[in-house]
């Protein structure tokens, strides 16, 4: 009796958070899974069934390509110069837990990502910016040249990658921070007895150990690196000055696809293809982490 | 050298260059703020200044007098608390619910929520926002909402906290004193809630604070503007005034900043707690 | 030489001082047991002997070494950890082989010499397991191996055998004993079992509350044990205390209850002492001062009786090595020999040669 209390009282209990969730979260994703194998202009009332031809079609489209091709190189690129920075931080900033700087240094570590992304992408800005900002002034004070970092296609890649990295730094560090605390003391003190220097023991004894976290984060930052939108807006505005089209990533082209051209089936296609892309990292992740917990 | 004595010289070192570091991953946002403080001629400077020779706050009284920045501030401000209240409300109840209530369809609904969480927002948010303009939300706080309303993580976050620190034996112990359900979830459960219900709420205001992608395409008009989509297009509109951009920027960026600072705790928690979630 | 030299050590940590002037010299190829209750500060020692704690003041000497400010790695010794703290994510053989690896060893040397030590101690068929994959017992094998390997001056362990179950604690007793006959390596060994430290010691160091209380040889401090404390943590079944008076030219110690023991040596004191009898020396018969006790319980092992007795108002224990089969309640009397009866100061503790 109680227990059927209880049950219709869970069902009712979670019925508000479960419709919501239904219409904000699996309703949306039906509809882009199913729109992909569509077309539709937005305004006609036809969507006709086209099977796997968006598909087929991006592979083919420039436009696309590239987008897939700049997005993978900043998420990759991100995620190779956040994992090691942070992980080397982490255990500078552990090391000296005891210092009275160590509040410091967490904060400031971290208040990078907590800025919100427009504003840390305009303080960027200005810094990279060929003809006034600071990066050329030095750059040029040293003997070199001005670069138009904004404007090259290589550089400009690069300066996303480098703000995008500076943004996750913190929360790579904060994460790497939680693994140092929860590795066991004694195996590292045995490693010194053993002989081992401070930085044998990162290398012999905190990088292994660590791999799980590695792992995650490894796999969070590529996930959001292949998100990444706001940056590309604010960093990569072209010649003519339109945000965001001088380094094309997948969510934009995919709401320029959208809301510019017209073609809502299309850019389901791509956000497909995107959750594919996320998709395939969390199983590779949840296949490593399983593989080395299994045997 | 003593060990003492060598172990005081590297932790001195490691300090310094921590220091460094520090100082130059801020140097940006520094710079920022002290840009918001120069005139425009001294932005168009070469070699540019670190820092203003004349300060004035001209700048930041534009900002704030001629240009919706407060406007901004403020449906940002209205949208990140809508967003949290939601978020936490349906998040400590889903929560407990999956977490005290084991029965086939709860488990089922549990696995659903787990399967969505790894799908990023910007996969799905075309069709939801035909959903929103359907409903004639568009260019509303309203129609933001709609994206925001419920977090995945927020409903594993408390449902990992319900199983570990709230004993089945307490809430049989209400039933049998003849509580009733809400009564014990609103009387007992919330309140030892407490810490993850606050890291989840400044996870939560977080997240639609900064948010991006999807208040950039529910809001076309200017006045319903959040502050990242109206900064980012501040600079098609106020293209040749760096300095007042680089103010409202500042504008926009020290509340956030601060309020980091205060509630730091609360903060490395939440996202700390998203960590170890596998 | 690998003599262990400790000056007047002193340890604190902040304000609280954990060593107060600690000294004694262990001889080189000796087994030394540190033994004493929980928070006594001989892990403490031995950590400043390992160099993972910095010395407050005083001087810890190996051979003919200071080595006070020497890093840990430079000292050449090796520690087997109450946990064994073992690296969990490399396998046996890699384990017992990274400290020769960190001293750039060839492969074909470090693959000998882990061989070697792992035969030793009968791991070898474990070299690719992983930590996780092994018991307690083969753990704590692997540990020793690790530290064995690296051939140092000194070992140290640090309660090794407290994770083991009782029956492969004795066995690990043993084994560890024949190790170090065969390595011939001088050894720090800690534990808080006293059992552990008279059977496999050849020098014990009983401390308490910071300080050294005594440092003999095993038998030693069971047969002279230096004041109460020492007298009452060495020896299983504890020895039992009781206050008794005695006058000057008087053979006699007195209880509390009036009953009287004939203590001839006991002539030259006067005034309140406390007497102290070992269980394993109250016999039921025989010559010798007699006495009669309550029994209040007694358990049979078989081969053993041991008994709780109220005698003058206090509890003792008897430890009779014959089936004794009485009822609670029962008043008998025990005999021993007046000269196992030790007499200690009732002031300061110390014992009283008589």
């Amino acid at each position: 009796m109680l227990r059927r209390k209880q049950f219709w009282f869970a069902i009712m209990a979670i019925l508000p958070t479960f419709a919501i969730f239904g219409w904000v979260r699996l309703f949306p994703i039906i509809e882009t899974l199913r729109l992909s194998m569509h077309e539709w202009n937005l305004l006609s009332k036809n969507k006709p069934f086209v099977g796997f031809q968006n598909f087929i079609e991006l592979f083919g489209d420039n436009q696309f390509m590239d987008a897939l091709t700049n997005t993978a190189v900043i998420a990759f690129g991100a995620m190779a110069v956040t994992i090691p920075m942070s992980m080397v931080l982490a255990a500078i900033i552990y090391h000296r837990t005891r210092s009275r700087f160590s509040g410091f240094y967490e904060t400031a570590v971290f208040i990078p990502h907590v800025v919100s992304l427009v504003p840390a992408a305009m303080a960027w800005k200005w810094i990279f910016d060929a003809k006034l900002g600071p990066l050329n002034a030095i750059i040029m004070g040293l003997g070199g040249d001005a670069l138009p970092w904004l404007f090259d296609p290589v550089l400009s890649v690069i300066c996303i990658i480098f703000l995008v990295s500076w943004q996750t730094l913190g929360y790579g560090v904060l994460i790497y921070l939680v693994g140092f605390r929860n590795l066991p003391k004694s195996v590292f003190e045995a490693a010194q007895l053993d002989g081992a220097n401070g930085f044998q023991s990162f290398l012999y004894m905190s990088v292994p150990l660590l791999k799980p976290i590695t792992l995650y984060v490894s796999v969070v930052t590529l996930i959001s690196g292949f998100n990444v939108y706001a940056q590309a807006y604010v960093l990569a505005s072209d010649t003519q000055g339109a945000p965001g089209r001088q380094v094309r990533v997948l969510v934009l082209d995919m709401l320029e696809n959208s809301f510019q051209n017209f073609r809502v089936g299309y850019a389901a296609a791509e956000a497909v293809i995107l959750l594919s892309i996320v998709l395939l990292l969390t199983m590779i992740q949840f296949g490593l982490l399983r593989g080395k917990g299994g045997r | 050298m003593s060990a003492t004595d060598r172990a005081r010289r590297t932790n001195f070192l490691l300090d310094v260059t921590l220091f460094v570091i520090c100082i130059l991953l801020l140097t940006p946002l520094i710079l920022l703020i002290a840009n918001g403080f120069k005139t425009p001629q001294e932005m168009l400077v070469w070699p540019p200044t670190l820092f203003p020779k004349d300060p004035t706050l001209e700048n930041f009284h534009k900002v704030f007098t001629e240009t919706p920045l407060l406007r901004w501030m403020l449906n940002s401000f209205l949208f990140a608390i809508l967003s949290t209240v939601a978020i936490v409300a349906t998040s400590a109840l889903a929560g407990y619910i999956i977490g005290k209530f084991p029965f086939r369809t709860i488990n089922i609904i549990f696995i659903l929520f787990l399967a969505t969480a790894i799908i990023p927002f910007e996969v799905y948010m075309i069709p939801l926002y035909f959903q929103v303009k359907a409903l004639g939300l568009l260019n509303s706080v309203g129609g933001l909402l709609v994206g925001y309303l419920v977090m995945s993580f927020g409903i594993f976050l408390i449902r990992q906290n319900v199983i570990a620190s709230i004993p089945d034996e307490l809430l049989e112990a209400a039933r049998i004193d003849g509580a009733g359900e809400l009564w014990i979830f609103w009387y007992v459960v919330l309140p030892l809630l407490r810490g993850p219900l606050a890291a989840l709420a400044v996870l939560a205001f977080f997240q639609a604070w900064t948010a991006f992608a999807w208040p950039i395409i529910v809001m076309t008009r200017k006045k319903s503007f959040t502050i990242e989509v109206g900064l980012a297009n501040f600079q098609s509109a106020y293209t040749v005034d760096l300095s007042l951009l680089s103010a409202a920027s500042a504008a926009v960026m020290v509340p956030s900043v601060l309020a980091f600072v205060l509630l730091r705790r609360n903060f490395v928690e939440g996202i700390a707690a998203s960590g170890m979630k596998e | 030489m690998a003599t262990v030299e400790i000056k007047e050590l002193h340890k604190s940590f902040g304000d609280v001082e954990i060593l107060h002037g600690i000294s004694f010299t262990i001889p080189d190829g000796a087994f030394v047991a540190l033994v004493g209750p929980s928070g006594c500060g001989k892990s403490t020692i031995l950590r400043l002997i390992a160099g993972l704690e910095e010395i407050t003041s005083g001087e810890i000497h190996i051979g003919d070494n200071i080595i006070n400010d020497v890093e840990p790695k430079n000292r050449n010794i090796a520690m087997v950890f109450q946990n064994y703290a073992l690296y969990p994510h490399l396998t046996v053989a890699q384990n017992m082989g990274f400290s020769l690896k960190l001293l750039k060893k060839s492969k074909a040397e470090i693959e000998r010499a882990v061989q070697h030590t792992a035969e030793i101690l009968g791991v070898n068929k474990l070299l690719h397991r992983l930590p996780k994959q092994l018991s307690g017992g083969q753990r704590q094998r692997v540990a020793m191996g690790r530290a064995i390997v690296r051939k140092p001056q000194v070992f140290l362990f640090d309660e090794p055998l407290s994770n083991l179950d009782a029956k492969l604690r004795v066995q690990m007793r043993a084994e560890l004993k024949a190790l170090h006959r065969r390595l011939a390596t001088t050894t720090v060994y800690v534990t808080h079992d006293q059992i552990e430290a008279m059977t496999m010691a050849d020098i014990v160091v009983v401390m308490r509350d910071g300080n050294v209380e005594q440092v003999g040889r095993p038998l030693e401090l069971y047969d002279k044990p230096v004041n109460q404390f020492v007298a009452g943590f060495i020896g299983s079944p504890a020895m039992g205390f009781l206050p008794a008076t005695t006058k000057v030219g008087s053979s006699e110690m007195v209880l509390s209850d009036g009953q009287v023991l004939s203590k001839p040596t006991c002539a030259a004191l006067d005034g309140g002492y406390i007497i102290g009898l070992r269980p394993e020396h109250i016999q039921l018969g025989g010559n010798g001062a007699s006495f009669k006790a309550t029994i209040e319980a007694s358990e049979q092992t078989g081969s053993e009786t041991l008994l709780l007795a109220r005698l003058a108002d206090q509890e003792i224990t008897i430890l009779l090595r014959e089936r004794f089969d009485t009822p609670i309640g029962d008043v008998h009397t025990f005999v021993i020999d007046p000269t196992a009866v030790q007499v200690f100061d009732s002031k300061t503790g110390a014992r009283l040669e008589t």
